[in-house]
């Protein structure tokens, strides 16, 4: 059995990309087939996200277009023999795809494929319709942000014209220091806000930047946000794994490392 | 300090919460804020019809529940 996913946001720059390579990267290393569809035409992003910019020849629309067959146009990760990239299209533009040719394209990854995630672009026009033509179901990022959960809400309903019933909420670049000072709100805010079910929240992890500067996705490793991402791949899969409360308060040593961070920049 | 007057202040959070919802409340119904505002003023009219009620003493805030599924 094989499943679509679309990850979308209505927002730009809320992590998009980041979470379709990390959540592609760690449902691989759990031994599923997965294949990434970056299908932003004219803005191609997953391929740098992934380190695997070098090796583009084809792309998702060659395929579209019958330039070449979905085989050539296929690149496997350089870490996870079961995980592939189909790029998009650096010099064309949203009109060279239609909702029915991504419909078409989907099917055919579905034989080869237990997982195809779409990685949705940014807005509200033809590249969200083809991006979510194909899919069996969406996870929405947003931030705890007032503008990123007001593009959040319009997705959702959007969504839910588009007959996209099983739709979860990822809420990334959570600040567990903000939310306990009372400077953001919770994760719990923010799914009472848009009331979805949550798949997940990932912290703002320096780590994130790093792996993304490397081309090497941390889904799985021992980064906060590596761990995040691994328990959202889980809750894909249907295990039932709390989700952490990041209101909590902080451990000795937390509070002692963020107070010696603190005193090192001047703050205290 | 800072820690001495923080608790007085609305925490920003909460600002932002209240925003949003009325935000989403607007969009959802198309109508702007100030229409809302109106609106939740001629509700508490209404109930002043039936109590007598100081403004402070009754607050009318709309607020949307989407059904869960």
């Amino acid at each position: 059995m094989s499943e679509a996913i679309v990850i979308t946001s209505g927002k730009g720059g809320v992590g998009k990309t980041t979470a379709t390579a990390n959540i592609g990267t760690g449902l691989a290393r759990m031994q599923r087939k997965v294949v990434l569809v970056d299908t932003d035409i004219g803005l191609r992003n997953l391929d740098v996200v992934m380190g695997l910019e070098n090796r583009i020849v084809y792309n998702l629309v060659d395929v579209i277009e019958g330039n070449c067959r979905m085989k050539q146009a296929l690149i496997r990760d350089k870490r996870y023999p079961n995980l592939y990239l189909l790029p998009s299209a650096q010099t064309r533009d949203k009109s060279a795809v239609t909702p029915e040719q991504m419909v078409k394209l989907t099917d055919c990854l579905r034989e080869s494929f237990d997982y195809i995630l779409l990685d949705c672009p940014a807005g509200i026009e033809q590249g969200f319709q083809n991006a979510v033509a194909g899919a069996d179901r969406a996870i929405v990022v947003t931030t705890p942000e007032v503008s990123a959960i007001r593009d959040a809400d319009r997705i959702i309903g959007l969504l839910e014209t588009h007959e996209i019933h099983d739709v979860h909420l990822l809420v990334n670049r959570v600040r567990k220091d903000m939310i306990r000072r009372g400077n953001m709100m919770s994760i719990e805010d923010v799914a009472e806000i848009l009331s979805i079910p949550l798949i997940g929240a990932v912290t703002d992890d320096e780590n994130v930047v790093i792996s993304t500067n490397q081309g090497e996705p941390l889904a799985g490793n021992d980064s906060c946000a590596g761990q995040a991402f691994l328990q959202i791949c889980r809750r894909i899969e249907g295990e039932e794994i709390p989700i952490s409360d990041f209101s909590r308060s902080e451990s000795i040593f937390e509070r002692l490392s963020s107070f010696f961070r603190k005193s090192e920049r001047g703050i205290v | 300090m800072m820690w001495r007057n923080r608790k007085k202040e609305t925490k920003s959070k909460t600002i932002a919460k209240e925003r949003i919802q009325s935000t989403l409340i607007s969009d959802h119904t198309d109508c702007t804020p100030e229409i809302l505002e109106q609106i939740e003023k001629d509700i508490f009219q209404v109930i002043r019809r039936y109590f007598d009620i100081k403004p402070e003493e009754l607050h009318v805030r709309l607020e949307i529940v989407k059904n869960q599924k």
